[in-house]
């Protein structure tokens, strides 16, 4: 990876993590950060609230359009589950079961298995804490509920 | 050569920078006009089951009423009992949650509330920008019905 691909990478998740800590963002902004340009640049401040309210139009439209997606998406996918099994020193297995609905009318579950063989590398971080500690050597992550979960806290109903 | 380049860079820049530009703003515009579509509708439902108590009329033509504004009777009698509406949005110690509060008063003296929460993504561009600009934990807005708007 070169200097210009790393720069990409840590841009991309810095926007990613402003994204989704949007709120936190927000709160912060209104604590701390406007409080301090009101005092050392009022000059400023009107600028500021502008830039930070085109920012936020900008955020809020795109975590509505992912909450959007995900429940599009949710409609036809029923739930997918990835079992993980460890089959070598550095080799695992990767198994992904999908039960979908092809329309919505549909009330045939169409049940989809893919196996991949992966590294360790690849393995999720979750899995690769839970093998650390456990050292289990298989392990089953239910992805529906993991990315429902995720949705809810952009929604910050938490 | 390179200044070529460097134009065609330049080009090309600009168009995804305006296309870009575009495409976020239809985005933005699409999810603003259904959040307001919600809360115009979360309002509109109250109203008229309290008003349904009120007038001669089943709740799902004064829903009907107050959307469209289809039946001239029905609305001459809505906008003669309304008093005033509006909508109070309340913060916590976050912006995370906001209650909305839906206060309607009528001229027969009474008056009703409800209230709901809301996310700070669920709510229009506008009360957020006040939020931001003002460290007020409350804002309130009028909510003017558009069939009290064309009557007026």
């Amino acid at each position: 990876m070169n200097s210009s691909d790393l720069i990409k990478v840590i841009f991309a998740g810095i926007t990613a993590t402003i994204i989704y800590f949007w709120e936190k963002v927000t709160d912060w902004a209104r604590e701390s950060f406007f409080p301090f340009v009101e005092k050392h640049l009022p000059a400023i401040r009107e600028h500021v609230d502008k830039a930070f309210s085109w920012i936020d139009n900008v955020v809020v439209s795109i975590r509505r359009g992912i909450k959007a997606a995900w429940n599009i998406v949710r409609q036809y996918l029923l739930k997918m589950a990835m079992y993980f099994e460890k089959t070598s020193s550095n080799k695992w297995v990767r198994k992904t079961t999908s039960y979908i609905i092809k329309t919505l009318e549909s009330k045939t579950v169409t049940k989809q298995d893919v196996e991949k063989e992966i590294n360790w590398d690849d393995l999720p971080p979750d899995v690769r804490k839970s093998w650390m500690k456990s050292k289990e050597n298989s392990f089953e992550i239910d992805y529906t509920a993991e990315k429902d979960k995720n949705v809810d806290s952009l929604e910050m109903t938490n | 050569m390179k200044i070529i380049n460097l134009l065609g860079f330049g080009i090309v820049g600009t168009i995804v920078l305006v296309i870009g530009g575009l495409v976020i703003k239809e985005m933005i515009d699409k999810s603003e006009v259904k959040v307001k579509n919600d809360l115009d509708e979360w309002v509109d439902r109250l109203l008229a089951e309290s008003l349904s108590r009120k007038l001669d009329y089943s709740a799902s033509a004064i829903f009907q009423t107050l959307t469209r504004g289809e039946d001239a009777e029905l609305t001459r009698k809505i906008t003669q009992i309304i008093e005033s509406v509006e909508l109070v949005f309340q913060r916590g110690s976050s912006l995370s949650t906001i209650e909305v509060y839906l206060n309607a008063s009528f001229h027969d003296g009474t008056s009703f509330s409800a209230s709901t929460q809301r996310t700070w993504d669920d709510l229009p561009f506008a009360i957020r920008k006040e939020f931001l600009k003002r460290n007020d934990t409350s804002i309130t807005v009028p909510w003017n019905l558009p069939l009290v708007n064309t009557q007026s």
